[in-house]
Formats: structure tokens, sequence, C-alpha cells
């Protein structure tokens, strides 16, 4: 049986770093992130978590289906970004929007309930997803 | 390039050749960052948040935070240097894959319905599946 086990250290961990961020193929990086924001508005949709409850109390505007269904779509608009192998214009805006939205969720929840750690986690990830989708447009 | 990928024939092959194939560095990376931060949650906390009030009675979140903090790192250590190894597998394939199972269902029992840590679970399970040890390809081929 071919052994698998390798290593490669020919390529500096900084190198490795920005090949990974910078050039590297973000298509399941985004494709799964969309999948998250679906599932995870669908589990508040149909069995009635408190995460939506707490939106509209964190946002200034919008009830828990507004925020539903920005969730959806905004999946939905990450799988197509997906498919269409990031165009530059969709890309550019996607990515805003995902910023924007997770930079206040990050900010609300921080100032709100700053216990909710994985929430803030979160919203972290989802702003470092929104900037490799900016990146993705820019580098077209 | 398809602008609009219309064709749902076009859209199933794309999705299931990324799903499949498609290169896990920059979600092992993602999965790194999240860990990182949750391990450091734990070792910080005073007041148990109530996310980990099941897994606390398990064993000690200090246990946990540990845990995270290996999976962490081994994540970080092979996206940086492309490793792929037996150890590598059980450190960040099973032990993460065990780890986000665990605090899913600890949120799932605690608040009655899932959250978004099940599809952290999902993910890091996918990404154990995906390791290249088992389906004997990896991200280079």
């Amino acid at each position: 049986m071919e052994d698998k086990s390798r290593r490669r250290t020919d390529v500096p961990y900084l190198q490795q770093l920005s090949n990974t961020l910078v050039d590297g193929d973000a298509s399941l990086t985004v494709l799964l992130a969309g999948f998250g924001l679906i599932l995870w508005a669908g589990f508040g949709i149909f069995m009635f978590t408190g995460d939506l409850d707490a939106y509209p109390k964190m946002f200034p505007f919008g009830n828990g289906a507004f925020w539903a269904t920005n969730y959806i779509v905004c999946g939905i608009a990450m799988w197509w970004l997906v498919a269409a192998q990031f165009p530059p214009l969709g890309s550019l805006l996607v990515g805003s929007w995902v910023c924007i939205i997770w930079s206040w969720s990050a900010l609300a929840r921080m100032t709100a309930t700053a216990t909710y750690q994985t929430g803030n986690a979160t919203s972290l990830i989802y702003i470092l997803v929104g900037l490799l989708i900016i990146h993705r447009s820019a580098r077209r | 390039m398809k602008i609009l990928p219309c064709s749902p024939s076009y859209v199933y092959k794309r999705f299931k050749d990324i799903l499949v194939k498609g290169e896990t560095s920059s979600v092992r990376l993602f999965f790194a960052i999240i860990s990182m931060f949750t391990a450091i949650d734990m070792f910080s906390t005073e007041l148990i948040d109530h996310e980990y009030l099941v897994i606390s009675k398990l064993a000690d979140l200090r246990l946990w935070g540990t845990l995270f903090l290996v999976y962490s790192i081994a994540l970080m250590y092979g996206v940086l240097t492309r490793s792929y190894s037996n150890l590598l597998l059980l450190l960040e394939g099973v032990n993460g894959a065990a780890l986000w199972v665990a605090l899913a269902v600890s949120v799932t029992v605690i608040d009655g319905a899932p959250d978004g840590t099940m599809g952290a679970a999902l993910v890091s399970m996918w990404l154990l599946i995906k390791y290249p040890t088992h389906w004997e390809y990896d991200d280079e081929s």
C-alpha cells in the first residue's frame, strides 16, 4: 500500500499562508459558507431557535423573518458565485454585503451579548469569507 | 466562464466536483481560527456559557479548551506545511469532528434546537471524510 504520509517544507510558512488565502481556490469555502447560512436560517425558521428572536434585538430594524430571508438569499448568492466562478461585479456586491452584515452583527453581539462566543467567532469567519470573495473580484 | 449557470446539470456537476475534489486548505485555515477562538473562550470564561453547559459536565472546560487548541494547531500545521499523515488525520480529522459534534449536540440539548455549530460539525465531518489519506488523492493531484 502506498504511503500517503508526506511533508512539504520547501515552501516557507508565510508563502504557504499567502498561497492558501490569496491564490488558493476559495470555491469550497464559499460553498460551505453559503450552506452554513441556509442551514442556520432553516433551523431558525423550522425549529424556532432563539437565534432569530435575538436578531431583532441586536439590529435597529427587521424582524426574525427579515433576517432569515437575508441569510437564505445571501447563502444562495454565495452558491451562485461558486457556480458562476466568481464574476467580478457579483463577487464585489456579495462580498461587500457579507462583510457589512457580519461586521454589524459582530459589533452588535460584542456590545450586547459579550459571552456568546461562537457567535462572535462565526461573525469573524464570515467577515473573512466576505473579504475573500471581494478579493476574488479584484483578482479578475 | 458562465455568468449565469442556468443549467441544473452544470451546477450539479460543478458543486459535486468542488465538494469531492475541491481544495480544503482555506476551509481548514478558517476552522483553525474559529477553533482557536473557541479554545481561548473556554480557557478565559469565568461563568460557564450556556453553550458549554453539557460538555462542561462531561469533562473540565480546560480539557475541552486544550483539545480545541490542539485541533487548531494541527490544522495550522497541516495547512502551512501541506502535511498529510495518520497522526494529523487523528488530530485534525477525528479530533476535530468529535469536538464540533460534541459542541453541536451540547447546544442542541440546551436550546432544544440546533444552531450554527451544527453546520460546523457537518463541515468538520466532511473534512474528515475528505482527508487525503482516506481517498487516496490530495489537493495537489
